[in-house]
């Protein structure tokens, strides 16, 4: 546990001291059968009578040698397209991660793409879709300090709410 | 029912070595019964308590907790001790409860509001006498609408007090985009309350 940070009801009450006077004045509704914890474990146990364990996975050595084959394969082949392209432009330089993408865009782009891509969005959404906003909010979550996993969860977590 | 309260949900075991042990019990060819009852016996209230925050009623987190047990029983060879146990446990549990979800697209939580009580949001607050219950009721169903990840988030940090740090390791995120998550879910939470 992080000693430094604040616990949750003080930390929600700093986002928002409405929801935090609402849980605070609320216990969670926990309300548990008498014994239920103490004839849980045989109740699931008698259901496993007739259950077998899923086996060990085996170890395939001949396809893991395929797959390290395989994988050493593509590994010089990507190294040799790569020196190649190298070669032939010089100024040629990795592909840039999530952060960097989101770094090197202009909001215009941004807009841009929403716009020619609106067949896959809600016109009505997209219509009063307040893109400064967006993209301020966006930015407010530190998302140039995520990794591509990170950008993923946040944004898949996102709702259309959200954004306005 | 009878019933009894609980708000205390126990800490996870921090002891790896425990851990360990019980793994190697269930896959054994004799220790299986024994280790998998210790198992339970151990992690059997944390659990809940996680599945608690998504399905919301003792009878679907009875059923989803006993699907998570299942799951834990038939794949324990298949566990390599590369994370904690307990990880993998909230994992499952947590997968579980999404799939439940999904199955039954939340139609078993019952959170009608009385016609009675209007523009809620505003009354709230100011009304020191108002039910308890009520607001646990109205906070219930604005939980409920929060999307998937940000409800995990939000009972993880809220209900199960949980650091980013512990959150971070369970579900493989950083600590960033859950504080992103976090503060997302409050403020939604509270759109949601003071539009009714």
């Amino acid at each position: 546990m992080n000693t430094h940070e604040p616990n949750p009801l003080e930390e929600t009450q700093k986002i928002s001291p409405f929801v935090a006077d609402l849980l605070s004045k609320t216990p969670p509704n926990r309300e548990v059968p008498i014994d239920y914890f103490a004839n849980f474990a045989d109740r699931v146990l008698a259901q496993t009578k007739d259950l077998e364990p899923l086996p060990v996975p085996r170890k395939n050595i001949f396809i893991r040698s395929s797959y390290a084959l395989a994988a050493c394969f593509l590994v010089v082949l990507g190294l040799g397209i790569w020196a190649l392209r190298s070669h032939s432009n010089p100024a040629l330089e990795p592909l840039p991660n999530t952060a960097q993408l989101f770094a090197n865009l202009e909001k215009e782009d941004i807009k841009t793409y929403l716009l020619e891509t609106s067949d896959d969005l809600q016109t009505d959404w997209l219509a009063v879709l307040d893109i400064d906003h967006a993209i301020e909010d966006i930015y407010e979550s530190n998302i140039d300090k995520m990794d591509d996993i990170d950008a993923d969860f946040l944004l898949e977590s996102l709702e259309e709410d959200d954004l306005f | 029912m009878d019933i009894i309260l609980q708000f205390t949900p126990t800490p996870p075991p921090n002891d790896f070595s425990q851990e360990q042990e019980m793994v190697a019990l269930m896959q054994s060819a004799t220790g299986m019964e024994r280790g998998f009852r210790l198992l339970m016996q151990t992690y059997q209230e944390r659990l809940y308590w996680h599945i608690r925050g998504f399905v919301q009623t003792h009878e679907d987190t009875d059923e989803v907790l006993q699907n998570t047990f299942i799951k834990v029983y038939r794949g324990i060879h298949q566990f390599r001790n590369e994370s904690r146990l307990f990880t993998w446990l909230y994992r499952i549990a947590t997968n579980e409860s999404l799939t439940f979800l999904k199955k039954t697209k939340r139609q078993n939580i019952d959170l009608s509001l009385d016609d009675e009580h209007t523009n809620i949001g505003n009354t709230l607050s100011a009304d020191t006498n108002i039910d308890s219950k009520y607001i646990q009721k109205i906070l219930d169903k604005a939980i409920a609408q929060l999307p998937d990840k940000q409800r995990i988030v939000f009972n993880m940090r809220y209900y199960e007090a949980l650091s980013y740090a512990e959150i971070s390791n369970l579900l493989g995120t950083s600590e960033g985009a859950l504080k992103a998550s976090y503060h997302h879910a409050i403020k939604k939470i509270e759109q949601y309350i003071k539009s009714l």
